[in-house]
């Protein structure tokens, strides 16, 4: 899932370690949501969104709805 | 917005594994090595021998439930992470002992002490962990800090 995590982590300067801090993960979790290689939590995407004040929509990029599966017939 | 001074969760979690960790280790080589010269120079009646076989399993099992907090105490990518290491662990081993049970029952194959279950599910799990964690993108020591 893309997510704009990133830039509103850079026009804060704050550091990924920074940001684990005040979320209360580890700056790991916070590099593999902002390559994304991992969503977040319900909660703790709540808790990204309270953080810069923003909604959830407003970070986390809905991905594209998948055809497969469908029925074609 | 209110700044908590709390320590990272992860780092926490490391340093209270390690606490647990470094201490059961030492005190289960202490134990096997006691256990083994006491064996070799038959200070121990058999009865009681059993009994004292048992002590070294107790530093294992304290090991066991250190890992379990560890893994607990994380936070949820790297929970998962571990997670992910433990199953295939706990399959490798499972799928080792069932082979080679069959092939105890079937071939005549020789017996191996099933002792080796836990340092078996240890390699394999720690194999599993450095893969997972390589393709997670978490690198080097800062998997554990």
């Amino acid at each position: 899932m893309k997510n704009r995590l990133k830039v509103l982590r850079a026009e804060r300067d704050w550091s990924q370690a920074v940001l684990g801090d005040k979320l209360d993960v580890s700056r790991q979790t916070i590099n593999a949501i902002e390559t994304g290689r991992y969503d977040p939590s319900l909660p703790l995407a709540f808790k990204i969104a309270r953080l810069f004040e923003r909604s959830i929509e407003d970070i986390f990029e809905q991905p594209p709805k998948e055809n497969k599966g469908e029925d074609n017939a | 917005m209110n700044k908590q001074s709390t320590p990272r969760p992860t780092k926490h979690a490391h340093r209270r594994y390690m606490k647990l960790f470094i201490p059961a280790m030492a005190l289960y080589l202490f134990s096997m090595i006691g256990i083994s010269i006491a064996r070799k120079q038959d200070t121990l009646p058999e009865p009681l021998l059993y009994v004292v076989s048992i002590i070294p399993a107790v530093f294992i099992v304290i090991w066991i439930l250190g890992h379990m907090r560890y893994i607990n105490e994380l936070d949820e990518f790297l929970q998962k992470l571990q997670i992910k290491a433990v199953l295939f662990g706990l399959a490798g081993i499972m799928i080792i002992a069932t082979i080679w049970g069959l092939m105890e029952e079937l071939a005549n194959v020789p017996a191996l002490p099933v002792f080796y279950i836990v340092p078996g599910f240890y390699f394999i799990y720690g194999l599993a962990y450095i893969i997972i964690a390589k393709r997670a993108g978490v690198k080097g020591w800062g998997a554990y800090l």
